[in-house]
């Protein structure tokens, strides 16, 4: 075997490559998805992470109800608001969540990272979420401001602290990308809270289940509690904002595990059977003679089947290695870029099983059949070499096209190369199939982010940033204060154009269930937002009913035309209004009015719904400057900055680019391989033939030429379908990620698909270069005589 | 006038003390139109000596002249375009082109020298003129033998270089194969088998026998004897 390795090593180097590579992403996604899994769940352990939070309505009955509950471990109350803060100059929108001072609550607790805890003794000390203390450079003894129902109320760092509930800290679930610079967490006394304005606080109900419960019931069971009792939010673990990006984010690591041995696994099944195959054929005399002469044929298939077996092993054991070891370091990669505060790194034994496992059933599967070959052979026909290779035939194409049989003769047995072992050639397509699957998914995704960032940034929110009013909701809140305070706004130098903008809480109620989100109200023939309805593009600002982002129309089972019922419980009412359209936008599910139309909804006497102001900068304006310049209005509490959003969205697009591109060289290698060990088996296939045409005068290079231009042939044929199937497989790898946060339409760009085609022929071209030299070396005199096999 | 010179030709692979001489320095001259058959156990440099002619391998030293060109100074391009134009091959395993048929392996061929019309011709002549569409697979040897003559001789080439054609065929097919080669050498073609078998030397012009890389006898048959006299 050792010889037969030798003999072949650039095909046997080609399927350990392969193998390795697909060892190594699996053990990569593996433990890395297996390591982030137990991070995050000892930071939700440690922290005592709620299984269900109610925000709202009866929280007592809540409570009450909650705490009779079968399977519910602890319920706990506190408060939060969302108020206006202030570090330095800069104001931005504050979380402020109730903790009680000297001791960790219950539930939702969380890890001091740097200072100490909540004191009694200290009832302006807060602790400041991590993220916010690293982008404002924040350290115990630093003092901010939180706007009070008396004014800015002075607030001290005691230290910094993470939170399982702010890992990724997003305000709500509508709004999963914020900017540092607009939103931040402190971890507040509890009774600091009675300062703030009434409006601003909400009070939250808590809940952790014990082992074992049936955590479904428990959810359904609070779920209809808390609707009961009026709450206006109510989510599980699961759907708690920073729990459901972040889960996204590693189901994606557990999706590739399986992805990547499949695809490499399969690659490298297909190029080990191309080899075992062709190494059977040409050895057949030899395996004649030893069966002849008595050799077992079960020998022989162990023979054969160990050629696989070693393969597999040669790449998986080194590819495991690599994997798990890689593993680590994206693990504290990821866990850095996210700032969890617990690594959790551990040796899995189950990956080393289960890679092994996968390459040992590959590595026997793709060599079962030429092994048995092998031992099936007829000694006698095997010597006299009677069991040849390949077929006379017209080629499909020469089938389906009759022209084609006009070609020159050289071209028409290019065609027919293609047919001539069809098992071979159909490994080969579906190889290039499974590269180009990877690398078009890849790119998909690429093409995909990078279109619907522009169409959400660009084409839908059309601002430049969002002013919120600190009288919004108060008691002189009214029609005339918020047109002053937009006035105001438009007013600041810098300002192209300010909008009046509702923007408030909501509960969208149909025979079907009920759906919390944010409700966004616009002036009649708003500039500042673009409607995207489905199959109608871009459409006018709604006039009349509702406009309900698209993923309603199956989590609520509406259609346009039905009636739903709109809880505002920031507003203390509730509207009806019919589904005027369904809008296509790619992050975040939100419901849209006019504000006309928002007005006579309410009625006389309601409450103002106007707590905010869209606004556009002028042409070349400082952005930061007409920001601050904003801010610094004392009708404003807070700014939020849409382009550092924009901004923030794409700088995570430079990891897209590296994924992407990581993606197209392994698509590229796992493509390369396949060819090469394919080419090498159609070669010694035909050196003999390949040998007398060069001996009767053809040129070298119109030999590479044919040769290469049946290889070439072989890919494009594997391209086309790659890229139908390729397609597929990205609308279904990017509809995975698709929810209620964010839709992942498939956006390729027109040119993608060309790009990868050339991607796959360029690694064609290069996997040839070896065997094209080979060809260029025959040996004439003495390749000429030998007989084909 | 003499088609084929060997002046000194000679052929060694290797060096030093691990030096093989396929092919002494060796002194012949084969004119045109002459069927010669070179005899010799293996080792004896025979096949060297048909690869030299053929302009597969170069002498290692002397000089070997071919219709006035001498092969030793050719660069590769030149050989490829010598053996093109000048040589046809016939070797023991026929090496058609599976997937071709036998009319398209004869064009294949002709194609390379503009004359992808007469394949047709060159199968008629070799008696496949039925055979065309078949491909090797669907072919007898002596059958698949033909189609390599008729292949080699659709170039028109001045020389024509068999290396064991009877080898893998009985006895009648054998003889069947070495009419057509003695008619090629009636056309004023230059015909050189290499062959263990005796016998076919008496089909023969001329036997040249050789022995560890050198020419031991060269001899010419007064009478060669009908192909379809030959017995083996």
């Amino acid at each position: 075997m050792r010889r037969d390795v030798r003999a072949r090593r650039g095909q046997f180097a080609a399927v350990v490559v392969t193998i390795f590579l697909g060892l190594a992403l699996f053990a990569l996604s593996y433990d890395a998805y297996a390591n982030l899994k137990a991070s995050y769940q000892r930071v939700f352990d440690i922290t005592h992470f709620a299984d269900f939070t109610a925000s709202g309505g009866d929280t007592t009955a809540i409570l009450a109800a909650g705490r009779a509950l079968p399977g519910v471990s602890t319920a706990y109350e506190r408060r939060i608001a969302d108020v206006a803060v202030r570090v330095g100059d800069h104001k931005l929108l504050g979380r402020l969540v109730g903790l009680p001072a000297g001791e960790q609550p219950p539930v939702d607790g969380v890890i001091v990272l740097k200072g100490t805890y909540l004191s009694p003794d200290r009832g302006d000390g807060v602790l400041v979420e991590k993220h916010m203390a690293g982008h404002f450079g924040l350290r115990p003894g630093d003092r901010l401001e939180a706007l009070g129902a008396a004014g800015w109320r002075p607030v001290v760092v005691l230290g910094e602290a993470a939170s399982a509930e702010y890992l990724w800290p997003a305000p709500s679930r509508q709004e999963i990308l914020a900017s540092q610079d607009d939103f931040g967490v402190l971890f507040v006394p509890d009774p600091l809270l009675d300062e703030l304005p009434p409006p601003s606080v909400t009070s939250q109900v808590l809940f952790t289940y014990a082992p074992g419960a049936d955590r479904a019931a428990l959810d359904a069971r609070l779920g209809e509690t808390a609707r009961q009792q009026g709450a206006v939010d109510a989510f599980t673990q699961a759907d708690q904002p920073s729990n459901a990006a972040l889960s996204e984010d590693i189901n994606g690591f557990g999706e590739m595990a399986v992805m990547f041995p499949i695809l490499f696994l399969g690659a490298a099944a297909m190029a080990t059977y191309i080899l075992l195959t062709r190494l059977v054929l040409s050895q057949q005399a030899q395996v004649g003679l030893l069966l002849a002469n008595g050799f077992g044929r079960g020998t022989v298939f162990r023979h054969y089947l160990s050629f696989g077996l070693s393969a597999a092993l040669a790449g998986a054991i080194p590819g495991l290695v690599v994997g798990i070891v890689l593993a680590r370091f994206v693990t504290r990669l990821y866990t850095d870029a996210v700032s969890v505060p617990i690594h959790i790194i551990q040796f899995h034994p189950t990956t080393v099983i289960v890679g092994l496992v996968f390459a040992v059933v590959v590595g026997a599967l793709s060599t079962l059949a030429p092994a048995m070959r092998a031992a099936r052979l007829a000694p006698a026909a095997a010597m006299r070499g009677q069991i040849g290779s390949g077929h006379g035939g017209r080629s499909l194409l020469e089938r389906i096209l009759p022209p084609l049989r006009s070609l020159p003769t050289r071209w028409k047995m290019v065609l027919r190369g293609v047919g001539r072992n069809r098992r071979r050639s159909l490994s080969t397509v579906l190889g290039i199939v499974l590269a180009a699957t990877l690398i078009l998914a890849s790119w998909g995704m690429l093409d995909t982010t990078t279109t619907l960032l522009q169409r959400q940034f660009v084409d839908i929110q059309r601002q430049d940033a969002e002013a919120y009013f600190a009288g919004a909701g108060g008691a002189g809140a009214t029609a005339a204060s918020a047109t002053r305070d937009v006035a105001a706004v438009a007013a600041v130098p810098g300002v192209a154009r300010a909008e009046a903008l509702a923007d408030v809480p909501a509960a969208i109620r149909s025979s079907s269930g009920m759906y919390r989100t944010q409700l966004q109200a616009y002036e009649p023939g708003t500039q500042l937002h673009g409607f995207f309805v489905a199959g109608r593009g871009r459409v006018s600002p709604p006039t009349t009913g509702l406009y309900l982002g698209s993923s309603l129309r199956d989590l609520l089972d509406l259609s346009v035309g039905d009636e739903v019922a709109v809880e505002l419980s920031s507003l203390g009412t509730t509207i009806r209004e019919r589904v005027a359209g369904f809008v296509d936008e790619p992050m975040g599910t939100f419901a849209y009015l006019s504000l006309p139309q928002l007005r006579s909804a309410l009625g006389p006497g309601a409450p103002e719904p106007v707590n905010a102001a869209s606004v556009k900068f002028s042409p070349g304006a400082d952005g930061a400057a007409v920001r601050a310049r904003i801010a610094g209005l004392p009708e404003v509490a807070a700014v939020v900055d849409s382009r550092a959003l924009y901004t923030a969205a794409q700088s995570f697009m430079g990891l897209f680019y590296a994924f992407v591109g990581l993606m197209v060289v392994l698509g590229a290698v796992m493509a390369l391989a396949l060819i090469y060990t394919t080419m090498s088996a159609n070669i010694s296939e035909r050196l003999t033939e390949l040998a007398s045409l060069r001996a009767a005068g053809m040129g070298r290079r119109q030999l590479t030429l044919l040769v290469s231009s049946e290889n070439l042939l072989l890919t494009v044929i594997g391209i086309v379908p790659g890229l139908v199937i390729g397609y597929y497989a990205a609308a279904a790898f990017m509809a995975s990620f698709s929810s209620d946060l964010f839709s992942f339409d498939l956006a390729l760009r027109p040119w993608t698909p060309a790009l990868v085609a050339l991607a796959l022929i360029a690694a064609a071209l290069l996997s040839q270069w070896p065997v094209l030299r080979a060809v260029d070396r025959i040996d004439i005199a003495v390749v000429v005589r030998e007989r084909s096999t | 006038m003499a088609l084929v010179v060997l002046d000194g030709a000679a052929k060694t692979y290797g060096a030093g003390g691990l030096a093989v001489h396929a092919l002494r320095p060796t002194e012949l001259s084969i004119p045109a139109g002459q069927f010669v058959v070179l005899l010799g156990p293996s080792g004896s440099g025979k096949t060297t000596f048909l690869d030299l002619v053929g302009g597969i391998e170069r002498p290692s030293s002397g000089r070997l002249v071919v219709d006035g060109s001498d092969l030793a100074t050719l660069g590769p391009e030149e050989l490829t375009r010598y053996r093109r134009e000048e040589v046809g091959f016939v070797f023991q395993f026929f090496n058609l082109v599976p997937t071709l048929t036998a009319l398209e392996n004869v064009e294949l061929m002709a194609e390379l020298v503009g004359r992808g019309d007469a394949s047709r011709a060159a199968l008629e002549e070799v008696g496949l003129g039925d055979r065309l569409d078949h491909f090797p697979g669907a072919l007898s040897g002596g059958e698949q033998q033909r189609v390599a003559i008729a292949r080699a001789l659709v170039k028109q080439p001045r020389l024509l270089l068999c290396d064991e054609p009877t080898g893998s065929l009985d006895l009648d097919t054998g003889r069947q194969v070495l009419e057509l080669l003695q008619a090629a050498a009636r056309e004023d073609r230059t015909v050189i088998v290499v062959t263990h078998n005796s016998a076919i030397a008496e089909a023969a012009d001329r036997v040249v026998r050789l022995r560890s890389g050198a020419v031991v006898s060269d001899e010419r048959n007064a009478e060669p004897v009908p192909a379809s006299e030959v017995d083996w």
